[in-house]
């Protein structure tokens, strides 16, 4: 169900593992889920179902409501702590903090976890009551501002193996499924230093992203700044934002290449 | 300087300027061990020196070092020297001393007189031209001076555009800390050091330009497209001693480039071009019958710190560096350029800032 891009030592994996998250998922793909939808669902009968989310429910990770089921808190615990273990957290949240502040929009700091984008951080303005995107939000990396960026600068290999393994999903009317064009989207992306999301992902919504590379070019991750589309001019969004972002990022390049340093 | 034959120098920051120290120190007979977090500049400082070089620098303090140049981007110079400092390391920081006063406080005050000799990359003050002028204020001969006319401009020079430099967050600033800086530690040489009130504007009109022109980039363009600091500035300055001074300082401005400064006093005044360097007096003397005197003073410029005509940074750099590593070998504490010299520049520089955030 998901793409983990890491395999057990020995190229195997552990079964009932591997049954446990994709129980998990599909309780957070369902926004919360019922036994008989699950089973419904999951190629796994009822009461084995039943028996990982009594254990689940347990240890806190599901927590029951009426005849529901869905992810427990205690999530947060392990995502919080997490997020606490990424250096580039700490490096770039007052950045984003900023970014947000200056431009007036929803600033996203994401980072590339096997095939998606997860975000990291974000800030939101006080003005928007509610966004698409919460801290832990995973994105579809070719369909959005912040993953194209990501992906425009990995080696030409690692974009093959993305093509090759992505459904390239279709998210919206504008979302670019197309390899090739995908791929003629990274070379413009690599020579104007951002990406822009054209409501690729959500109806509505237009966002501009640059990548965080360490100093050996490695990608570290990516921000963004979304913006309601009927709000801004595109072009003027771009130019500004994408200036103002590039602030940011450059920054957090060099303070990443000295953060060892720094905390001594 | 036979004597610095034997000494192991260690550098850290090996950008530009790093590249500059090392191989000024190397010209001098020492030995050169480098450290960068960055493995291109490493390389890049490796193949150039043939030095050797560390990722972490806590590893070259280990080492046998004779004296640490601390030439790294200015937001980090305070972890760097303070670790070298509390290592009881002899330290030569390139100016300025950080990128905000706060910072530049907190090295100072890991400073201990008794075990570190210390100096900063301000080299004006060991330049003859401007010794020269120090004498004649010093000597009272052109009265109390009244009023200063700085500039510092540059018809196009934004130094390694789009790297730490232009980079506000790292360097603290642009031209003004920078340039301005440098203009700060000569008044401050010339006395002139407790600004009372000030009135200034900063600008950015060329550092973001995506068609900015220019013939020539110091350091070339930079890889992080960080642009956001002030390319030009002016100021109006009254010191508490009643002077007052007008500063001028651009890495981009549409005029005539220049390094001046000009003098006013009741009993004379002075011009000095430290682009070609000229020092000239106006005087007048009571006749009969009075006169007026335009004096041209010839400090003997030596051939080797011009380049085309112009000054040349590198020999002062190296000149300062001779005399600081006396002061290594002396074990004495430098009486310009000092630690506590610098930190009062980065306290005018940051009042300028102040007042023109204002």
């Amino acid at each position: 169900m998901s793409e983990i891009g890491v395999e057990a030592a020995d190229g195997r994996t552990i079964g009932s593992v591997e049954k446990m998250i994709d129980i998990l998922e599909a309780v957070k793909h369902q926004n919360g889920a019922g036994l008989t939808e699950l089973t419904e669902m999951l190629e796994m009968s009822h009461s084995s179902i039943h028996h990982y989310l009594l254990t689940l429910q347990q240890r806190g990770y599901i927590v029951k409501r009426g005849t529901t089921y869905d992810i427990g808190a205690r999530f947060l615990a392990l995502g919080g702590y997490a997020r606490m273990q990424q250096n580039l957290y700490h490096i770039a949240k007052e950045k984003i903090d900023e970014l947000s502040a200056a431009t007036g929009w929803t600033s996203r700091l994401v980072i590339k976890n096997g095939g998606t984008g997860i975000t990291l951080y974000q800030a939101v303005p006080t003005t928007l009551s509610e966004f698409q995107t919460y801290e832990g939000f995973e994105e579809d990396l070719h369909a959005t501002a912040a993953g194209k960026a990501m992906l425009a600068e990995l080696p030409p290999g690692d974009v093959a193996d993305f093509l090759e393994s992505s459904d390239l999903t279709e998210h919206t009317g504008n979302t670019i499924t197309s390899p090739d064009r995908l791929l003629a989207e990274f070379e413009s992306i690599r020579e104007q230093d951002y990406a822009f999301d054209d409501q690729e992902h959500f109806d509505g919504f237009v966002c501009v992203a640059s990548s965080i590379l360490s100093s050996d070019g490695a990608v570290l991750g990516s921000i963004s700044v979304s913006a309601p589309e009927e709000e801004v001019d595109s072009d003027r969004f771009c130019s500004e934002v994408s200036e103002q972002i590039q602030n940011a990022t450059g920054v957090i390049k060099i303070t990443h290449t000295y953060s060892d340093w720094n905390s001594e | 300087m036979d004597q610095t034959q034997n000494m192991t120098v260690g550098v850290v920051g090996l950008g530009e300027i790093g590249l500059l120290y090392a191989e000024l120190a190397q010209s001098f007979g020492c030995t050169v061990i480098g450290a960068d977090a960055d493995a291109y500049q490493r390389s890049q400082f490796k193949q150039q020196t043939g030095a050797e070089t560390h990722e972490d620098f806590q590893v070259l303090f280990e080492r046998d070092l004779d004296f640490v140049i601390v030439c790294v981007p200015n937001k980090f110079k305070e972890v760097v020297g303070t670790a070298a400092l509390d290592s009881g390391l002899d330290v030569y920081f390139e100016k300025p001393l950080a990128h905000n006063l706060e910072s530049a406080q907190r090295i100072v005050d890991a400073h201990d007189q008794d075990s570190s000799v210390c100096m900063v990359g301000y080299y004006h003050p060991f330049y003859d031209p401007v010794v020269c002028l120090a004498e004649y204020l010093d000597s009272g001969e052109l009265g109390d001076i009244t009023h200063i006319d700085a500039r510092f401009t540059h018809r196009r020079w934004v130094p390694n555009r789009g790297s730490w430099y232009t980079s506000r967050d790292i360097a603290g600033g642009g031209v003004l800390q920078d340039k301005g800086s440098f203009m700060m530690s000569i008044l401050h040489y010339f006395g002139f050091e407790s600004i009372e009130t000030v009135t200034a504007t900063t600008r950015t009109e060329f550092v973001q330009q995506d068609e900015y022109v220019y013939l020539e980039m110091w350091g070339g363009e930079g890889h992080e497209n960080v642009t956001d600091v002030e390319d030009s500035a002016t100021a109006f300055i009254e010191f508490e001693c009643g002077t007052t001074a007008t500063i001028n300082v651009a890495w981009a401005v549409n005029t005539a480039p220049e390094n001046t400064y000009r003098l006013h006093g009741p009993e004379g005044g002075a011009f000095l071009d430290l682009r070609e360097p000229t020092l000239t007096l106006y005087r007048s003397e009571q006749g009969p019958p009075d006169r007026i005197i335009d004096q041209q003073i010839d400090v003997g410029v030596n051939e080797q710190y011009l380049n085309d005509q112009f000054l040349n940074d590198p020999e002062l750099q190296r000149d300062q560096l001779a005399r600081y590593i006396e002061h290594v070998r002396d074990r004495t504490q430098p009486t310009r350029s000092s630690l506590t010299d610098a930190l009062q520049v980065q306290r005018m520089v940051e009042k300028i800032y102040d007042a023109a955030n204002e």
